[in-house]
């Protein structure tokens, strides 16, 4: 597995492992100024370089992703599971739904048989009051 | 002595707080509602303490 361009190793992280350029910048223990100086360098053999580093920094958050992208029976697997929990939750999503409503309703109910009682009772507690 | 005024108040105060807008997230709301269910319980045994000590 080879590292990729720099801004291709760059929108990977940042995009869909949510790392951010600070905490890039910091594992490669390079300031603000230069990093950017070497990413925005003209000579491409820098930009390389920074790109083979990044690459050796994060090896763990490439090597799946990027193995995925030409091995389309790993994608297909991965794209399964996610379905199959995606599912899953949908489905547990819908109980916790029924659930809530059935338990609404039956507070509903309650709460309307303890009005009731509450009117009986006052009026009760009236009736001797008055006695 | 159960303080009938009180507990008047409670079931009124619950009875609100089922009126108000409910939250959207699904597991939130049931939390609500088994929350609202526990002190309706309570209340309801209250109540029938209540009920008896008019009685007697």
């Amino acid at each position: 597995m080879k590292a990729k361009d720099i801004e291709e190793n760059l929108n990977h992280l940042t995009n869909k492992k949510g790392i951010t350029i600070v905490e890039i910048r910091e594992r490669l223990g390079l300031d603000h100024g230069a990093f950017y100086s070497w990413r925005r360098s003209t000579k491409k053999a820098r930009r390389e370089e920074l790109a083979e580093q990044i690459f050796n920094a994060f090896k763990e958050d490439f090597e799946k992703d990027w193995e995925n992208e030409s091995n389309p029976e790993a994608t297909k697997t991965d794209n399964q599971v996610e379905k199959k929990y995606i599912k899953l939750l949908e489905k547990n999503i819908e109980e916790i739904r029924e659930d809530r409503d059935k338990m609404r309703e039956e507070n509903e109910k309650l709460l309307g048989q303890l009005v009731e009682e509450m009117k009986d009772i006052k009026a009760q507690l009236n009736r001797l009051s008055k006695e | 002595m159960i303080d009938t005024e009180n507990l008047f108040m409670r079931i009124q105060s619950v009875k609100k707080k089922m009126e108000k807008e409910k939250p959207s997230c699904p597991v939130k709301a049931l939390k609500l509602e088994a929350g609202i269910k526990r002190q309706l319980l309570t209340l309801k045994e209250e109540l029938k303490a209540v009920k008896e000590n008019i009685r007697k």
